[in-house]
């Protein structure tokens, strides 16, 4: 069984290898990635240069690659049924699950060589642009500590915040008026080794209609076993993720940190998530072995797109193929909000029942696509890479499980099932 | 005699999107191929012989009858090792060589690596695309890729060949080598089912036909018994010096009381003209083209009934 597998494997590969799509899609992975440091335009510190690199060339190879994925998945066998080669595989002695697993196989190992050689491209071009000649010490320092390191975020142990306003935005954000503060406090782990620094990683909203108006805040920061805060007042801008250093402190201790409003000239109301709002980094890797991580994540992804596109690409024509393989991964990329935000909208109509119907039917609908759909938001290496977070290999765990073993399993059974039973060479009427 | 293939009210019925029956391609047909058989499925265009010959490869499921491949089910994966086949168009992967179609296909049969290589390099011989191996069959004509399509249907060395027509495509030399290459399989004891346009192909090579006209089987039986006019006999002779010929004809008029016919025999235009072609062959070939080729790969060639040298 194994044999037959990988001679199927080996021509997927062969076959994609000589083909003029392939070499295209390597130029415009190439160009796409080595382009990009030339059309950045960041805040003008090498952090944020580097910080958008990152975010921007590992998004458009998640994005061109997962595009190519499910393409020639989807074709991998429709393709075949297409232009007949598929009815001379099929009078061989293989089963519908080898034609599968091989035709699977190959399209992974594609999809290997494509991550490998745009991770490699973008490790290359990451370190040309932040070496020696180019950036100053402190900047390579700085960005040593703040974006190419893996850091951990721990989450506050309390928030002390003024009472939330009657009504639903209460429970999830915490707001903090002009001249008003805000506190968490952070346990600083054990393991954190005292060289080390610390980082609070923080992001707002504010009140304002303009989205990108700096806010003056004021940082207070103290540990149980210091006399004298730790201060520090800054212009922040709103909806962008900030890294602030924090002295060194030892493990074990109790950090409260504490946020002030003092913006004067345009006073707004600084609006932090419940949650996430304000989090302690520690570090708790090195760069490299996050990027592999990052990138085993997007393999993951690509693992489901690559069974998802077989097993549609199984059943349908090339053309349906590919339609039903985009429009599921345009659900499935809608998956974050319909989780949110379309829940929680209601139909307003006359009569009550109807709304009430409709309520229901959409309430449904929105729930079974969210069960249908793999929560790809929550091993997205966008959330980690560009800000230095650290990706658990627990995570990267889980990923393969959900995504590939899961979700893949899932499809690859119903890919065999469904192929098994379809009939090759019917005529067209 | 074994029987290798049994229909029996066998139909196919093509439907719609809506799953409302449009076509009945193939009606109720029952028939037999025994081993060691060549059959022949006859018939004009939309008669049915495709389908029929894709239900008995289990590309297609019938939707009424019955029909079994060596005593089991068409789609039985195990039975397939047993099987070759010949689609009606070469329908090959353009990106790889001849050698690498070969290789992927023998593989699948688990052919050990080194009785692989000796399958692949006969069966390029006996084709005539030793010296274009290396090339994508994407850049073949289309009866250099039909020779492609016909090695890759006998690299297991099938006890069943179904052949879709096989000479479609190829020179008259090639359809001269696939009739031989039939001829020499059914003296080993292989079944051959073969369909074709071409009635003289048929007539040649196959042992039993059925015609198929609107899904049904009009006519089936022995080619010979089909053919043979038992009203009328024939008499051939040296050639006659026309005295003596006119003498002969008395004789016959007098004792039959009927004028009979006089004419000189023909060869076939196939004969004529490989026998014409075969006086040029042995100038140098055109390098892009089939090269010649005698005979047929020593594995089929092996004794009747035994394992050959490539066994699956």
């Amino acid at each position: 069984m194994l044999s037959k597998i990988i001679a199927i494997s080996g021509l997927t590969l062969r076959t994609a290898m000589r083909s003029r799509v392939f070499a295209l899609l390597i130029a415009m992975v190439v160009i796409c990635i080595a382009g990009l440091p030339l059309m950045i335009k960041s805040d003008g510190t090498a952090a944020g240069q580097t910080q958008l690199f990152i975010h921007y060339a590992f998004g458009l190879t998640m994005t061109l690659l997962s595009i190519a994925a499910a393409w020639s998945a989807a074709g991998a066998i429709s393709l075949e049924v297409a232009g007949r080669q598929m009815h001379v595989l099929v009078t061989k002695p293989v089963h519908a699950a080898e034609i599968w697993l091989g035709k699977w196989l190959g399209l992974m190992t594609i999809n290997l060589i494509m991550l490998g050689l745009a991770g490699g491209l973008i490790y290359g071009l990451l370190r040309w642009t932040t070496r020696n000649a180019v950036l100053s010490a402190d900047d390579q320092v700085s960005l040593r500590e703040e974006i190419l390191t893996a850091h951990s975020l721990i989450a506050p142990e309390q928030t002390v915040s003024k009472p939330a306003p009657p009504g639903g935005a209460g429970q999830t954000l915490s707001a903090v008026p002009p001249g008003e503060t805000q506190s968490w406090t952070f346990r600083v782990p054990e393991r954190t080794s005292p060289g080390n620094a610390l980082f609070l990683q923080f992001q707002f909203a504010t009140s304002r209609l303009e989205r990108q108006m700096p806010v003056t805040g004021l940082w207070l920061i103290n540990a149980d076993d210091s006399t004298k805060p730790y201060r520090t007042l800054g212009s922040y801008t709103p909806h962008v993720g900030h890294a602030l250093k924090l002295p060194p402190v030892a493990p074990g201790q109790l950090l409260t940190v504490t946020y002030k409003n003092v913006e004067t000239a345009e006073p707004a109301t600084v609006l932090f998530a419940a949650n996430t709002g304000a989090q302690l980094l520690i570090r708790e890797s090195g760069f490299e072995s996050n990027f592999i991580r990052a990138l085993l994540l997007v393999l993951a992804r690509l693992a489901f797109f690559s069974a998802l596109g077989l097993t549609v690409g199984a059943l349908f024509s090339f053309p349906v193929a590919v339609f039903t393989a985009f429009a599921f991964l345009f659900i499935t990329g809608l998956s974050g909000w319909i989780g949110t935000e379309a829940l929680m909208a209601e139909v307003d109509l006359s009569p009550a029942w109807l709304a009430g119907l409709l309520n229901a039917a959409t309430y449904g609908i929105i729930q079974l696509a969210n069960f249908v759909t793999p929560p790809l938001a929550r091993f997205e290496p966008l959330s980690f890479l560009p800000t230095g977070a650290f990706i658990p290999w627990a995570l990267v765990g889980t990923a393969w499980g959900i995504l590939a073993i899961g979700y893949g399993g899932t499809l690859a059974v119903l890919g065999f099932w469904m192929f098994s039973r379809r009939e090759m060479g019917l005529a067209a009427i | 005699m074994d029987v290798v293939i049994h229909a029996e009210a066998l139909t196919k019925i093509f439907r719609d999107f809506w799953r409302r029956p449009k076509v009945r391609a193939v009606n109720a047909i029952a028939f037999d191929v025994q081993a060691g058989e060549v059959f022949g499925l006859l018939g004009p265009n939309g008669s049915g012989k495709t389908t029929t010959l894709r239900m008995i490869l289990g590309l297609l499921t019938p939707t009424h009858g019955t029909l079994s491949v060596f005593g089991r089910s068409p789609r039985d994966v195990e039975s397939k090792a047993r099987i070759g086949y010949l689609p009606e168009e070469s329908c090959l992967y353009p990106y790889l060589t001849a050698r690498e179609i070969l290789n992927f296909y023998g593989r699948l049969f688990n052919l050990r690596r080194a009785a692989r290589q000796t399958c692949i390099d006969q069966l390029l011989e006996m084709t005539g695309l030793q010296h274009a191996q290396h090339r994508p069959v994407g850049e073949f004509s289309k009866g250099m890729a039909r020779r492609v399509g016909l090695a890759q249907a006998l690299i297991n060395d099938p006890d069943l060949i179904v052949l879709d027509e096989p000479t479609v495509g190829l020179d008259p030399v090639g359809c001269r080598q696939v009739k031989d290459l039939i001829l020499t399989l059914a003296r080993r004891g292989k079944t051959v089912i073969l369909s074709s346009h071409l009635l003289a192909d048929v007539e040649h090579v196959c042992d039993r036909v059925a015609i198929m006209g609107n899904g049904a089987i009009l006519v089936q039986g022995r080619v010979r018994d089909l053919l043979e006019q038992h009203d009328r006999c024939r008499l051939t002779f040296p050639a006659l010096a026309p005295d003596r010929l006119e003498a002969v004809l008395q004789v016959l008029r007098r004792e039959t009381g009927a004028d009979p016919a006089v004419d000189h025999p023909t060869r076939t235009l196939e004969q004529f003209f490989i026998e014409t072609v075969g006086q040029v062959r042995p100038e140098p070939t055109a390098p892009t083209g089939v090269a010649p080729t005698e005979g047929v790969a020593e594995f089929l060639k092996s004794k009747p009934k035994q394992t050959s040298t490539c066994p699956p």
